[in-house]
């Protein structure tokens, strides 16, 4: 009896282990981290890209442990990710959320050329012939130009203890 | 064959075959079935027509384009409702806010940009592209960064299911516009294209966008604001603020006027919250807020 209920529970954890391994989860949000520990001030294992498969290992409160395609493990916030692929419509021509905009000196320099460039020669054609105030436009021009970073966004979340950084 | 037995057949085949065909070719495929096998000016040709304009107006503008109508369209917002409030704190806070919020979207690859404009109507709204536009009357009369929060990522929904630009498809007045150009702005198509920018302005500062949109932007707002760590109780409470101060409320312009019954949306939103059993556990109040609050005149 007893040789037969070890081999059967033996099966029983086999099979617990790999429907765990096999259950996988997507990146659903953009700058998303895999963190050394369950928690946000965490050291960061390597930036994970939006949409990326991850193999579930394990889970802690709202952190899944997780493995990437190239082997990588980590932790990784549940806000972040998605138990289905996002079918997503990729936004063509756009320059991402944060866009190049993830070190202070790309910043400076898209800053620059945005308030070289101005709106859009679409938006700037239909405000002469509609003939709106030029101060609309500097007001539009101004709020276009104004950019956060990825960083300066962790660091609100950080300071807020929002999300991964709540205690 | 009777007519109806033609339609229905010929509508049999072309949903096969449309089944199988990219989106991008399946107006061209209604309006080329509908040359083959109709007669000119018959209902079936007619219907086959139809179709083919339904499916181009689920089409995607490029991003250049749906970004150049969010701007007229903002400047527009600036004309009705205020200039922004210029205050650089208040200014980097929204940013901050939505950007934590945006990351976690269901649109997170666009960039957004977040305006408080100085109205005392209780309104907000998204033009399309990313750029969204908050009265300070709304703002301020709001209690915690976390119905801020649940306010801005409902807008952020707006944008990311493009409610705005699909009204205007649905009217098609964007025919012809999938990339527009400085150069096309001239003559007809700018005449189309400032059309285009006066309906979405009568759609989100008069008449508003359909209740079922509303309804989508509440339920991924909500999303949105749980996936960041807000309480998506908080929207809940928003609406609240709003029920309770609507008597007197000016309602032309402002969200008692361009949104579904207050009522409605708080009885949809109890249903939703059960999705998130955890809410209390998340942020609502961090003891941020008021501090800008007084900073806007």
């Amino acid at each position: 009896m007893t040789k037969r209920i070890i081999p059967m529970t033996l099966l029983f954890v086999a099979l617990a282990v790999t429907a765990l391994a096999a259950r996988y989860v997507w990146v659903a949000s953009e700058g998303t981290e895999l963190k050394n520990e369950p928690k946000g001030a965490s050291a960061v294992v390597v930036d994970l890209k939006l949409d990326e498969r991850l193999s579930v290992l394990d889970r802690a409160g709202r952190w899944y442990k997780v493995k990437t395609d190239a082997g990588k493990s980590g932790w990784v916030y549940r806000g972040r990710i998605s138990s289905q692929k996002p079918a997503r419509e990729k936004a063509k021509g756009a320059p991402g959320l944060f866009g190049s905009l993830d070190s202070d000196i790309a910043a400076n320099r898209a800053s620059t050329d945005r308030a070289m460039r101005g709106l859009s020669p679409e938006a700037e054609a239909y405000a002469k012939a509609t003939k709106t105030p030029e101060e609309y436009q500097k007001a539009l021009d101004s709020v276009m130009a104004l950019k956060v970073t990825r960083e300066e966004v962790i660091e609100f979340l950080r300071k807020g203890k929002i999300g991964e950084f709540a205690q | 064959m009777t007519m109806q037995k033609t339609v229905l057949a010929v509508l049999a085949a072309v949903l096969m075959l449309s089944m199988s065909a990219p989106a991008k070719a399946q107006s061209g495929l209604f309006d080329a079935i509908g040359k083959e096998h109709t007669k000119e000016g018959s209902p079936e040709r007619k219907l086959l027509q139809g179709l083919g304009t339904i499916m181009r107006s689920t089409q995607g503008l490029d991003y250049k384009s749906e970004l150049a109508l969010g701007e007229s369209l903002a400047l527009k917002g600036f004309e009705r409702y205020g200039m922004p409030v210029e205050d650089k704190h208040v200014r980097r806070f929204v940013n901050l806010m939505g950007n934590a919020l945006a990351m976690n979207s269901n649109r997170p690859d666009i960039p957004y940009h977040f305006v408080v404009v100085k109205s005392p109507l209780k309104n907000a709204f998204s033009c399309p592209g990313g750029i969204i536009i908050l009265s300070s009357g709304l703002v301020k009369s709001l209690m915690t960064e976390g119905q801020l929060a649940n306010v801005l990522a409902h807008e952020i929904a707006h944008v990311a299911q493009k409610h705005a630009v699909k009204t205007i498809q649905q009217g098609q007045l964007l025919q012809g516009l999938s990339q527009m150009t400085a150069a096309g702005m001239q003559g007809e198509e700018g005449r189309k294209f400032q059309k285009a920018v006066s309906n979405m302005a009568t759609t989100l500062f008069d008449t508003g966008l359909s209740h079922s949109m509303e309804f989508e932007a509440d339920r991924l707002g909500m999303q949105t604001a749980y996936r960041t760590g807000y309480s998506p109780h908080a929207m809940i409470e928003v609406l609240r603020i709003l029920e309770e101060r609507q008597k007197g409320s000016t309602v032309k312009g402002s969200w008692y006027g361009t949104h579904p019954p207050l009522d409605q949306r708080i009885a949809k939103l109890n249903g939703e919250l059960k999705a998130y059993p955890d809410w209390k556990e998340l942020r609502n109040s961090t003891g941020r807020l008021n501090w800008y609050k007084e900073r806007i005149p």
